[in-house]
Formats: structure tokens, sequence, C-alpha cells
């Protein structure tokens, strides 16, 4: 291994301690991407040669300012991810995602043995939902570890979570509405169907209102759902937009 | 003095690897003559290429180690045709606003 570990300027980290503060860093994110993103970062400080690595670190910033732009590209990935396959008529991006994502931490730990091979590797497999609660999740522990000052990111979250409650709590109480409506429809047409001998007219009526009642219920539950969608997304691209903002000033 | 939107750093970085393969940190110097850019940012663009199946990646021993090379796809080339496409008309009528000699 070509690792020269020579002495460093004060303030400034060495490339291991880059790269295991870069590791802690990306901790939110899936370990293929993780191990991606250090197998990366290690070559890239090979190639930069060992005379310029100290130039190469100071120029790359602190590892914070690197996590802060991979986990907002990536959170912003998650949530538009199903547009931009649309867009691109990549059906199966998984697959191919996949195939990438196994041959990496065999290379991780071939580059990296000393610093890449930690406890993530085993951790395997890869993020549960695409787009959901858990990339609100991963934009949340990024702030936490972002370059800014903890009382700002700290304010972000809250503002986020807040955010959020509100959304479930109006995507909650929706949902209840289409529960009832289409509950309401049920009962309905069942009390019109207990009089059909004696009052068809009636049985109509009832049935009339039931099968509306249902319709409207059943719109609701999609409108409800294509809410949380959008909520959802649109808290992950804020807090992403917080994250890479301020992680590309320095 | 410019910004430059995360279109334009996909078309650059398309653009350079239709002129041929490179590996990160020899990419990452070359977009950095034309534009200045964090190398950190580079890096989630290469990726992000790559998921979308603009880029694909190949290994190459060097050194006793492996660098990862980049290259372009088809769809990425496709890719790059439209947003030059676009750029073109985009500057035109920045040019036609700004009266330059494209005013004619």
């Amino acid at each position: 291994m070509d690792r020269p570990t020579q002495g460093q300027a004060d303030g400034q980290i060495g490339r291991d301690e880059f790269l295991t503060q870069l590791e802690r860093k990306l901790k939110g994110l899936p370990a293929p991407e993780v191990q991606y993103a250090l197998a990366y970062w290690n070559e890239y400080l090979d190639d930069a040669g060992p005379g310029n690595e100290a130039t190469a670190l100071a120029a790359l910033g602190s590892p914070a300012d690197v996590a802060a732009n991979i986990i907002a590209d990536y959170a912003v990935r998650d949530v538009k991810g199903q547009t931009v396959d649309d867009a691109t008529g990549f059906t199966g991006l998984d697959g191919t995602d996949g195939a990438v994502s196994t041959s990496i931490p065999a290379d991780g730990a071939d580059v990296g043995a000393a610093t890449v091979s930690g406890p993530a590797s085993s951790a395997g497999g890869r993020g549960s939902g695409r787009g959901g609660l858990s990339t609100v999740w991963i934009i949340v522990l990024g702030l936490l570890a972002s370059p800014i000052a903890l009382p700002l990111a700290v304010a972000a979250v809250v503002v986020l979570i807040a955010l959020l409650v509100v959304v479930l709590a109006v995507v909650a109480s929706l949902f209840c509405s289409a529960v009832v409506l289409v509950g309401t429809g049920l009962i309905s047409i069942s009390m019109g169907l207990a009089v059909v001998v004696r009052d068809f007219a009636t049985t109509l009526l009832y049935a009339g209102l039931g099968l509306v009642c249902m319709a409207g219920g059943l719109a609701l539950f999609l409108i409800t759902a294509w809410l949380a969608k959008m909520g959802v997304r649109g808290i992950v691209l804020l807090g992403a937009r917080i994250l890479k903002r301020k992680g590309a000033t320095s | 003095m410019f910004q430059l939107g995360s279109a334009l750093l996909d078309g650059c970085v398309l653009a350079v690897l239709s002129r041929g393969d490179a590996y990160g940190y020899a990419l990452t110097q070359n977009i950095k003559k034309v534009v200045s850019v964090s190398e950190s940012t580079l890096y989630p663009i290469l990726r992000r290429l790559q998921k979308d199946g603009f880029l694909a990646t190949y290994d190459e021993p060097f050194n006793g180690r492996n660098r990862r090379y980049y290259q372009i796809t088809a769809t990425g080339r496709d890719r790059l045709e439209t947003t030059r496409t676009a750029w073109a008309t985009f500057k035109e009528n920045i040019d036609s606003i700004f009266g330059g000699e494209t005013d004619g």
C-alpha cells in the first residue's frame, strides 16, 4: 500500500483521519453508498500523489463538507428517483444499481483495507424505503452531522420535523375522513337494501347516496396518498437545500 | 460571477468524458481548469450520473491498486446532445438581449 503517513501541518487532519470522519458522517446512508464514497476519496487521494496529499485534503474541505454534499444529493435523488427513471426510460435501474453495489464492498476493502473495512461493511443491504420517511431520517442525520453550527442545525431539524408532523396530521385526518366516507357509504347501502321489499324508491335513494359517499371516500384515499408523497418529498428537498447550501459555502 | 446549475455541471462532466474515459482525480482536474467547482461537489454528480445510466465504470490496475475509470454511455451521449442544444438556445437568447455580435 502506498500510503505515506507524513506529518500534517497544524489544524489539518491527515488522510486516515479524513476517511474515518467521513465514514462516521455518512452513517445514515446505505452501506454500499458509504463504501463507494470512501473508495472514491481514497483513490482520489492516491491519485493526488503522496506529495500533494496535504494540499488535496485542504482543497477538499472538512469531511463534514464532503459528507453534506453526498447526503444532500443522495436524498434528492432518492425522492426524485422515480421520475428520473421514468424520464430516461430506465426501468431496470435497480438491477444495474444492485450489480454495481455488490462489487463495491470488495473494492473498498481492497483499496483502503486499513480505514474502510469498518462495522458498516457488515451491515450490508440497501436503504429500505425509496423516497419515504427513511429519506427524511437521512436528511436529519445529515443536518446534525453537517458543518452548520449545531444550534442552527438543530433549528433546521426542528423545523423539518414540525413540517413532517403537520403533513402527517393532515394526512391522518384526511385518511380518517376517507374511512368514514367509505363506511357511511356502506351503511347507507345496507340500509337501503334492508327496505328493498317494502320501499324500493328509498332503497334506490340510500344506495345512490351510499355509492356517492364511497366514491368520494375512495377519491379522498388517492388524494391523501398523493399529498403524503408530495409532502414528504417537499420536506426532503427543503432539507437537502439547507444541507447543500451550508455545505458548499466553505 | 455566474452560478452553474446541476444541468450545466452534468453537461460539463459528460462533455469531458465524451472525449475519453477518465478516473476521478484526472476528471476533477480537467473540469476545474474550465469552471471553478469544488472537488466535493463533483463526486455526487459522478455518482448520480452513473446511477442514472449516463456513465459506466470499470477498474484498471495501477501501481498495485485499482483505478476506477468513468466512461460515457450511449444514453449519456444522448443526454449530452440534449444539454448542448438547450445551451445553444439559452446562449442565443442571452446574446440577443446583450446585443452582441449575434445581433447582426
